[in-house]
């Protein structure tokens, strides 16, 4: 409703880190940032030769209507996707961070940007995101205190976590 | 025009309230406050948003009611039900012994 | 039937504790409603008419007495008395404060039940034949597995907010009595020529407002791969089914859009990199899963066959009562009950609290401790003794529970309409009513033999009028009540459409032209056994409009 426009923050599993990426719309306009985001059709634009041999570090933003398929190739030599949740009940991005990190073995930093609220953080997290772009004050503030709503057990295989003991093959606990 | 009043839920419980002349939310319809032209029905409106700002209600709407021999009568048939609550005998009868 | 272990019982109290952190934020006025109403969502809170309304899972529908009792318990503490049942095999209060729920899920967590799921754009409950377990018809057991895919698809990461609802059915049974061809995904349980457990997998049924059949898209699924496979779908449907529009959202559209081979294409190709990952079912697991469900042992009641038969010789209620509402057992000694929900003029679907804790009094004596909820809002008790029926009988006919109409054309299914839902067109309870009383003699109602009435009260379809013999839609036109009819719907293991006759009625001709179709139908059948959807089929719709709409259908 009326909130007052919050400053971005990067949270992870360890806690709120500073952020060294600036998102551009093209390396031109990004001057001479280090560390740049840029959007998929921009990303894919460059000359491959140009990204390997470029200084800085050139991660891409993926909208939920966006294929990754272009992406898969050259996951070796990404540092950072941001995947797009415009808002919190587009779900799409969980399956490609599910994709990203469970089947391709991305191993760059996964990000996810845009409507990131507390009762999202663990199913991003168990996704296979690293790190989570927040600006809703009610997520900041219950991060801040490390109350991720998290729940005992899950019944399902992802990440950060690890098998049950002594009961079905489904189920996990939360990685110690 | 149409006369309109303002109606809503409570947020504690749910129950469906009008807002009354006097200013409070009330569990009837009688006593309302009743908005007869467009500026009247302006205010009702910012009444309604200040109401869900201060978290006394949810789900508010203005509706469109007639004045029928002094009795206020809303055009949709959703909200003579919300008024008179279900049309059909709901609550449980006792056990009848057999 | 399953028992909650630790893991459980941690899980879903953290989610108790979650909620009730989140309700008392939104109380004062920490959380918006904007911010609130998907996390209420979540936990099965409405906000209906007239009030909160809270819908309650029952896991495919099997309930104990326990839990039962703990049900009309809260209907008394909590609510007005009653509850209404639902055709997903859950139970709805309709009138539980906020601030209350809480406590409510509280009172549900400690008899192993929870709201979570059922609603939202998740994967709900999922349901299975009312039947399971005791129908002489069936291949095996599908609440192992239904189960299974409860706890899987429990706060999923990945599919929690999927384009829209997802629905999941299984039954283990040739005939289906669990509509699973009207569900996203339909799972029928079958064994294959080398005698292993599977499943014949069907996606993209669904009704509301494009009603579609699904499609079968896999014959034979070994069991040990259901978790895959259904992620594989659902993946699929994630990515791709559309968000632009909430109405073309059911994975029935990305279907129908992407067309039935192509799509399983992709599932099939998605499937091929998920087979062997730590989704694949240990058969240990199935076997321990399955032994929560292993039927209970019966004791032998051979007696049971002469009280029986002397019993129906002397009370004809009691005769009509079991010639209706009893189905044969696996045991020969033993009956499967289906309690009406649907007395003549009632609430379909609903119970008081007393009804409830009659109920579970008498499953705990007189069915193994075991209840079911139907997708027909009724309720079953799945193993009483034959020996044991007219005690069960009387007990039932005492509180108002022994209406003989299970399957006919009393047995109505209507949701709750514009009474109580905040998204209904017209009402569709007092439409139930009135048709129960017009045909409600015992007499006519045994001669018109089996007929499915189906009502919604908005083109959501919660009262399944697309697959009913006779569908009843309720729409809002120029301000007043108008009900539309299909016939020929149908959603067993041959599952049909209704088709719309014409221009709809008005709330007082309604009733009429049910009769006149009614009358139309006992003049044109070949004899009793051709029922309502038998003799449709034959004749087609031409009898029936020429009935209702006279010269102006034939002008037409």
């Amino acid at each position: 409703m009326s909130e007052t426009q919050n400053e971005k923050q990067l949270w992870g599993r360890e806690g709120f880190r500073d952020d060294p990426y600036i998102e551009a719309e093209s390396l031109e306009v990004a001057g001479d940032a280090p560390d740049v985001i840029l959007p998929l059709a921009a990303w894919l634009g460059l000359d491959d030769e140009v990204r390997r041999t470029s200084n800085r570090r050139i991660g891409v933003s993926v909208a939920p209507g966006e294929d990754i398929g272009p992406l898969l190739e050259k996951l070796d030599t990404i540092p950072l996707i941001a995947l797009q949740f415009p808002a919190f009940n587009d779900g799409r991005s969980y399956s490609k961070a599910e994709l990203l990190k469970g089947r391709h073995g991305f191993s760059g930093e996964l990000r996810a940007v845009g409507d990131v609220l507390i009762d999202q953080v663990v199913f991003m997290l168990r996704a296979g995101f690293d790190t989570l772009q927040v600006t809703n004050p009610v997520a900041l503030e219950r991060l801040n205190a490390r109350d991720l709503h998290d729940t005992p057990g899950y019944y399902q295989p992802g990440r950060g976590s690890a098998q049950a003991n002594g009961t079905f093959s489904w189920r996990r606990t939360p990685a110690a | 025009m149409t006369i309109k009043v303002l109606t809503a839920n409570r947020l504690r419980d749910g129950e469906v309230v009008w807002y009354g002349a006097d200013g409070e939310w009330r569990e009837t319809i009688e006593g309302v406050l009743v908005a007869r032209d467009a500026d009247a029905a302006a205010a009702l409106e910012s009444v309604g948003k200040a109401a869900i700002r201060a978290n006394l209600v949810v789900d508010v709407n203005l509706i469109d009611v007639e004045d029928r021999g002094g009795e206020l009568y809303p055009l949709r048939l959703r909200e003579r039900i919300r008024i008179s609550g279900p049309t059909i005998d709901y609550e449980p009868r006792k056990t009848a012994s057999a | 039937m399953y028992r909650y272990d630790e893991f459980d019982h941690a899980f879903v109290a953290a989610r108790v504790e979650q909620f009730k952190d989140q309700v008392q934020r939104r109380l004062s006025g920490e959380l918006t409603e904007e911010q609130f109403r998907p996390l209420r969502l979540m936990n099965g809170v409405y906000l209906q008419l007239h009030a909160y309304m809270l819908r309650v899972a029952v896991p495919y529908g099997t309930l104990s007495g326990r839990q039962m009792r703990r049900l009309g318990h809260i209907a008394r503490v909590y609510d007005r008395g009653y509850g209404h049942f639902t055709t997903r095999q859950n139970i709805q209060y309709n009138w539980p404060a906020l601030s209350d729920i809480p406590a409510i899920l509280d009172e549900l967590a400690e008899v192993e039940m929870h709201a979570m799921q059922t609603s939202g754009n998740c994967i709900r409950n999922v349901t299975a034949d009312h039947f399971a377990g005791v129908a002489a018809d069936e291949v095996a057991d599908p609440r192992p597995f239904a189960e299974i895919l409860r706890q899987w698809s429990s706060l999923h990461p990945e599919f929690s907010y999927l384009p829209r609802k997802f629905k999941i059915a299984v039954t283990g049974a040739e005939h289906d009595r669990a509509a699973i061809q009207v569900h996203d995904i339909g799972l029928h349980l079958k064994t294959n020529e080398a005698g292993e457990l599977g499943f014949a997998v069907y996606v993209g049924g669904g009704q509301g407002r494009t009603p579609m059949v699904a499609k079968k898209i896999r014959d034979f699924l070994p069991a040990e791969d259901l978790l895959s496979y259904t992620t594989a779908i659902v993946r699929v449907y994630n990515l791709h089914g559309r968000r632009d529009n909430k109405y073309k959202a059911r994975i029935k559209i990305l279907v129908h859009e992407t067309g039935t081979e192509e799509l399983t294409r992709q599932i099939e190709a998605e499937w091929q990199a998920l087979k062997e990952s730590d989704l694949k079912l240990p058969q240990g697991d199935i076997d321990a899963i399955d032994s929560y469900f292993r039927p209970p042992v019966l004791p032998q009641r051979p007696e049971g066959w002469g009280a029986l038969a002397a019993a129906k010789r002397t009370d004809t209620g009691f005769a009509a009562w079991v010639d209706q509402n009893v189905t044969p057992h696996k045991n020969p000694d033993y009956g499967v009950v289906t309690i009406s929900l649907k007395p003549i003029g009632g609430i379909p679907g609903d119970a008081s609290a007393e009804q409830m804790e009659l109920v579970a009094d008498i499953a705990e004596k007189f069915s193994q401790d075991e209840i079911r909820v139907s997708h027909e809002q009724n309720l079953v008790l799945p193993h009483v003794a034959l020996a044991d029926l007219h005690t069960v009988y009387e007990l039932l006919l005492a509180d108002g529970l022994a209406t003989a109409n299970a399957g006919l054309i009393t047995d109505i299914i209507a949701c709750p309409g514009l009474d109580y839902c905040a998204l209904a067109n017209a009402r569709s309870i007092p439409v139930a009513q009135r048709i129960s009383e017009r045909f409600g003699a015992a007499e006519r109602q045994s001669e018109i033999g089996e007929l499915k009435i189906k009502i919604s009260g908005c083109i959501n379809a919660c009262g399944h009028h697309h697959v009913g013999h006779i569908g009843i839609l309720g729409v809002e036109k120029k301000g007043e009540e108008l009900y539309q009819i299909t016939l020929g719907g149908s959603a067993d293991e041959i599952t049909t459409v209704g088709e719309i006759t014409g221009r709809g009625f008005s709330s007082e001709e309604v009733v009429d032209a049910i009769e006149k179709i009614v009358d139309t139908y006992l003049g044109l059948r070949t004899g009793k056994d051709e029922n309502f959807l038998a003799a449709y089929r034959r004749v087609g719709a031409a009898p029936f409009k020429e009935a209702l709409y006279g010269e102006v259908s034939r002008a037409a």
